[in-house]
């Protein structure tokens, strides 16, 4: 397993720019207190983004897309009264998360699925079936 | 707000590693600890990390929290974009002697782990009955 650090000057990297984080969309809104951070990773029929977002419940996530920009936001409240006197030390962060991604034109936006595992945010973007890897015949 | 002399994080030695861009180097969980008057509370957030390939030890006066998130990556796939370095966490900690390290309560959910860490029990309030003379 090899793990290859984003490289925006990279030639080959046409999917990746894709990826490229949009970062905070609506200004109107409040912005997000802090970013997820996500690896991507492809296979030869989809995508695959896993996020980090310890202790948040999967009915705080809320995942959508719009002119193929996937954005994942929610809210992370780990503040609770009792606890609130007595602290020593708070690095945990807490609040509301936002993060935005581009998605390639290969991205089947219908199937989009997520699934909440452990603390990670798994969303699987299928590439369409037109679109995946196919062989092509040289003839002679 | 940092310094406390019940549980005190060493994290020197990691950050060093860091600096140096050692590929070995681990993450730092986050932490959030706080008192009460039975003892310490502290959360950790792991995401990935199953209870499986979590590791706590306590070694004299030493706590040290270990784990690694399990990717799930399929052979010869790289990543596009990582932000994630490294899939390892771990952070030590010294205890005082004013907690009962034989009596920590582990727990590991959604990717965060709560330890409980009493107090001792002669160091516990306790309330006095006063009997009727």
């Amino acid at each position: 397993m090899s793990m290859i650090r984003y490289n925006p000057w990279d030639i080959f990297d046409a999917v990746e720019r894709a990826f490229v984080p949009q970062g905070v969309q609506n200004s109107a809104e409040k912005p997000a207190n802090w970013v997820p951070v996500v690896d991507i990773r492809e296979e030869e029929d989809k995508f695959v983004i896993s996020a980090d977002i310890p202790g948040v419940k999967p009915d705080d996530i809320d995942i959508q897309t719009e002119n193929k920009v996937l954005t994942l936001k929610g809210e992370r409240n780990i503040e609770n009264k009792e606890e609130k006197e007595g602290y020593i030390r708070r690095e945990r962060i807490s609040g509301s998360f936002e993060r935005s991604f581009r998605l390639p034109d290969v991205a089947d936006l219908e199937n989009i699925e997520a699934k909440y595992e452990n603390g990670e945010l798994h969303i699987t973007v299928p590439k369409r079936k037109e679109a995946a890897a196919r062989k092509i015949e040289v003839k002679h | 707000m940092s310094e406390n002399k019940h549980i005190e994080a060493q994290d020197q030695e990691n950050s060093a590693m860091q600096a140096r861009g050692e590929p070995e180097s681990v993450m730092l969980p986050p932490v959030d600890i706080y008192e009460d008057a039975n003892g310490f509370t502290l959360l950790a957030d792991l995401p990935g990390v199953t209870r499986e390939r979590l590791n706590i030890q306590v070694d004299g006066n030493d706590l040290t929290i270990e784990g690694e998130a399990a990717i799930d990556m399929p052979e010869n796939m790289d990543a596009l974009y990582a932000d994630v370095a490294s899939t390892r966490y771990q952070r030590r900690f010294t205890l005082s002697s004013e907690l009962a390290t034989d009596d920590i309560r582990a727990e590991m959910k959604d990717g965060v782990l709560t330890l409980r860490m009493p107090k001792r029990a002669e160091l516990q309030p306790r309330k006095i009955e006063v009997s009727a003379g």
